[in-house]
C-alpha cells in the first residue's frame, strides 16, 4: 500500500506525549494518600484535620498573593492543586495548626514569589530534611560530630561536578548552601554541616544514580523519600525547624527571581 | 530485512528524481544543464562558483525535464534538477580499485579531491566539507566526529559503522589529514557499545593509536553538539548551549563520504537512510540517491502496511513532517519515519500544572515552562532574561508535559 497523505501539519516532537495531566496528578494524590495514611496512623484524627488546615491555608494564601500581584501567571491555572498535594506531604510533620498555616504560606509565597521555581529548590530542602531527620533519630545521630568532613568533601564534589554549569544547580547550590549557614547559626555547630552533607549526598544521588532511571522510578523515589521524610519528621517533631525551613526559602526563592541566576550563568541577560 | 541489518541496500531507480542545488552561500552552486538535455550518471549537472562552491553530480542516466523550485523532505527550499529517469539503464558506480596512495597526498590535495567530488559535511546543517575542513574550528588539535545518533528509530550512521568500521576509519584518518590536525575522536553513544568495540579493535590492528574512540550517555539529545561537547572537552563547558549548538561537527555519513570519494573517486551523489516506522512494510537502512522522492523511497521497503499518522524526515522528536510524498530526499535526510496515528495524536492543551519535568529533563537546564509563560504573554524581554534564546529544541520539555503545552513553539517565539 503506497500513503495517500493528507498530512501533516505537527510541530516536533511528533511522539505522542504518553504521560498525561491525570496520571501526574494521581500520582501526586496516591503519594498524598499513602502519607494521609501514615499521618492517620502516627496522630489520628489531628492528622486529617491538619490536612484541611493545610488546604484551606493554600487557598486563602494563593488569592492574597494574586491580590498582591505575585502570581507568575496571567490566568488560574492547577498549579494551586498541585502544590498543595505537594505542601500536604509536609503534614504528618507538624502537630500544630497554626504552626501548619504558618508553614503553608510560607511555601505558597515561596512557590509564586520565585516564579514557580520553588519546585525545583524545595526538591533538595526535601531530601537534605529527609537525610537529617534519619540522622535525627537513629543512633547516627551521635556521628553528627563527624560529619564535617564528609560534608565537606560531598558538598565540594557536587560543586565540582555541577555548579559552575547549570543555573538550576546553582540556585540549588546557593540554597543549601545559605540555610546551612542558617541553620548553623540557629541550632548549633552539627545542624549546618549535617545540612549540607545530606543535602549533597541526596543531589547526587538523584543526580547521577538515579538519572538513568526512568520518569516512573525518579517520581517512585521521590515518594519513598518524602514518606520517610515525613515519617521520621514526626517521630523527630522538628516544627520549629521545618517552618524555618519554609520562610527561610520563601525569602531565598524570591532573592532568586531578583537576581536572576539564569544570566548569571551563561554570562547573558 | 531489518534495521540491524547490515548490508544497506539500493531502491530500483525512481521514474523522476529532483536533485537538489544550492545557489547561494556556502555553497555557491550553479546548473550546468539544460531543459531537454540528456544526462548521464555521475557527470555534473551543477558547478562550482568561486572558491567555496562544491559541484552536483547526477545519480542516474536519464533526461533534465526541468529545473524546479521545490522543498527537500528536510526543509531546505531549492532549486533542483528534475531528471526523468532512464530506468531501464540508470547507471551505477563502478569503484575500478580501491587507491591506496592517499597516505601519501597532501592536505590541499585530499581537501581539492574532497571537493570535487562535492562532499558536503551533513550535520545539523549542510556545508562544503572541503572549507570546513581548511577553515573550521577545532579545539586541542583534535578532530571530533558526531557518531551519536539520539534519536529514537534511527540507525543510518551506527549500521554504517557496523558494516563498514574500517572504512569510517580510514576516512576519519582522511579527514583528519586533510584538516592538518594531530588527533581525532570518534564519539559514539553508548547504547552503539558494539559498533564502540568494533572501532576500537580495528584501531587497535591499525596502530592508529591517535584516533580515539570513546562511548558518551545513550540519552537524547546527545547527538547536540550543544550536550556532546562539553562532555568531550570541559573548555567547551564555558560557551554559550546555543553557540555549540550550530558547532559543525561531521558525521558517518560524511566520513563515508569522504573515505569513497577519496579512496574510490566516487563522487557525493547518495547517502544512508534509515527508513522505518510502524507503518512501514519492511524497515530498513538503505542506500537514497539524493533527490529522489519520499514515495519512491518507501518502495525500496515495500510500501506501508497502512496509512501513516505523520511522515517525518528525520528522527520523531526533532525531524520536519513531509508536506508531500513528492518532495525530494537531500543530503540533510539521515531518516524517513512512518508514524501512526495513534503515536501522533495532538492531546488538548491544559493548563500549566507546575510539575517542573519540563526543567528537569531540559539539557542546557532552562525553565521552559517560565519561558512558555513569558512567551503566552508576550513578554519577549522576560523570555530573553530566562535564556529562552539558549534553547536547542530539542523537543524533551514538550514531550514529557502533562499539560501538552506547545512548549518548543512558545520558547522559540520568545527568542
Amino acid at each position: 500500500m503506497q500513503p495517500t497523505i493528507a498530512f501533516n501539519q505537527g510541530a516536533a516532537p511528533h511522539l505522542k506525549n504518553e504521560i498525561s495531566f491525570v496520571s501526574m496528578l494521581a500520582r501526586q494524590l496516591g503519594a498524598l494518600l499513602i502519607l494521609l495514611l501514615a499521618s492517620f496512623w502516627m496522630q489520628g484524627l489531628a492528622g486529617l484535620l491538619l490536612f484541611a488546615v493545610v488546604l484551606v491555608t493554600a487557598f486563602a494564601g494563593e488569592i492574597i498573593l494574586r491580590f498582591l500581584g505575585f502570581s507568575a501567571v496571567p490566568k488560574w491555572d492547577l498549579a494551586l492543586i498541585h502544590q498543595t498535594v505537594l505542601l500536604a506531604l509536609f503534614v504528618p510533620a507538624l502537630t500544630s495548626p497554626a504552626l501548619i498555616a504558618a508553614s503553608t504560606f510560607a511555601m505558597t509565597f515561596f512557590y509564586r514569589a520565585s516564579g514557580g521555581r520553588g519546585a525545583y529548590v524545595l526538591q533538595p530542602v526535601c531530601l537534605a530534611l529527609a537525610f537529617l531527620s534519619v540522622l535525627g533519630v537513629t543512633p547516627a545521630y551521635a556521628l553528627q560530630g563527624m560529619t564535617m568532613i564528609p560534608s565537606a568533601i560531598l558538598f565540594a564534589l557536587w560543586a565540582a561536578l555541577r555548579f559552575p554549569r547549570t543555573r538550576v544547580e546553582a540556585e540549588r547550590f546557593i540554597c543549601v548552601l545559605i540555610l546551612a549557614v542558617l541553620l548553623t547559626l540557629l541550632h548549633g555547630m552539627p545542624m549546618g554541616p549535617a545540612f549540607l552533607w545530606a543535602a549533597a549526598a541526596g543531589e547526587i544521588l538523584f543526580d547521577y544514580a538515579l538519572a538513568p532511571l526512568s520518569s516512573a522510578a525518579r517520581m517512585g523515589y521521590r515518594v519513598f523519600v518524602l514518606i520517610l521524610f515525613a515519617l521520621f519528621l514526626a517521630a523527630a517533631r522538628a516544627e520549629e525547624a521545618l517552618l524555618f525551613t519554609g520562610l527561610t526559602a520563601g525569602f531565598i526563592g524570591a532573592w532568586i527571581e531578583k537576581r536572576n541566576l539564569n544570566g548569571r550563568v551563561y554570562g547573558k541577560a | 530485512m531489518s534495521l540491524g541489518t547490515w548490508t544497506l541496500k539500493r531502491p530500483a531507480p525512481p521514474e523522476v528524481l529532483r536533485v537538489p542545488v544550492y545557489g547561494d552561500a556556502p555553497f555557491y552552486q550553479e546548473v550546468k544543464v539544460l531543459p531537454g538535455q540528456a544526462v548521464s550518471f555521475g557527470m555534473k549537472l551543477a558547478e562550482p562558483r568561486g572558491a567555496m562552491g562544491v559541484p552536483v553530480y547526477c545519480p542516474a542516466n536519464g533526461t533534465v525535464n526541468g529545473i524546479i523550485k521545490t522543498r527537500t523532505v528536510s526543509g531546505e527550499n531549492v532549486f533542483a534538477v528534475e531528471i526523468q529517469v532512464d530506468r531501464k539503464n540508470a547507471g551505477a558506480f563502478l569503484a575500478s580499485g580501491e587507491s591506496s596512495d592517499w597516505a601519501d597526498i597532501s592536505a590541499e590535495r585530499l581537501r581539492a579531491q574532497i571537493k570535487e567530488k562535492g562532499v558536503l559535511l551533513c550535520g545539523r546543517q549542510l556545508r562544503p566539507l572541503a572549507g570546513y575542513l581548511e577553515k573550521g574550528t577545532f579545539h586541542a588539535k583534535t578532530l571530533i566526529i558526531n557518531a551519536c545518533e539520539s534519536e529514537p528509530y534511527v540507525t543510518a550512521g551506527e549500521v554504517l559503522l557496523l558494516a563498514h568500521p574500517l572504512e569510517i576509519i580510514k576516512g576519519v584518518e582522511i579527514l583528519r589529514r586533510a584538516a592538518g590536525l594531530e588527533k581525532a575522536l570518534i564519539a559514539v553513544g553508548a547504547n552503539a557499545e558494539q559498533a564502540v568495540e568494533v572501532l576500537k579493535s580495528k584501531i587497535y590492528f591499525l596502530k592508529w593509536n591517535h584516533i580515539e574512540v570513546r562511548a558518551f550517555p545513550a540519552r537524547y539529545p546527545q547527538d547536540d553538539p550543544a550536550v556532546l561537547l562539553p562532555l568531550v572537552d570541559p573548555f567547551f563547558s564555558d560557551i554559550e548551549p546555543r553557540v555549540l549548538h550550530d558547532w559543525p561537527l561531521p558525521d558517518i555519513a560524511t566520513v563515508y563520504a569522504a573515505y569513497e570519494a577519496i579512496v574510490f573517486g566516487k563522487p557525493f551523489f547518495e547517502r544512508a537512510v534509515t527508513i522505518t516506522g510502524e507503518c512501514v512494510v519492511q524497515p530498513q537502512n538503505v542506500w537514497l540517491p539524493f533527490g529522489i522522492g519520499t514515495m519512491d523511497a518507501l518502495k525500496a521497503c515495500k510500501g506501508v502496511l497502512r496509512e501513516p499518522g505523520r511522515m517525518l524526515a528525520g528522527g520523531p522528536m526533532r525531524g520536519i513532517a513531509i508536506q508531500n510524498m513528492e518532495q525530494p530526499v537531500s543530503a540533510m535526510t539521515d531518516a524517513l519515519i512512518a508514524l501512526p496515528k495513534e503515536w501522533t495524536a495532538e492531546s488538548a492543551e491544559a493548563d500549566c500544572i507546575r510539575c517542573g519535568e519540563c526543567a528537569e529533563v531540559c539539557p542546557v537546564d532552562l525553565s521552559p515552562a517560565l519561558i512558555a509563560a513569558a512567551s503566552k504573554r508576550q513578554d519577549w524581554a522576560g523570555a530573553r532574561e530566562l535564556n529562552a534564546q539558549q534553547c536547542l529544541g530539542c523537543g524533551n520539555c514538550a514531550y514529557v508535559c502533562p499539560s501538552h503545552l506547545p512548549l518548543v513553539d512558545l520558547i522559540q517565539k520568545g527568542f
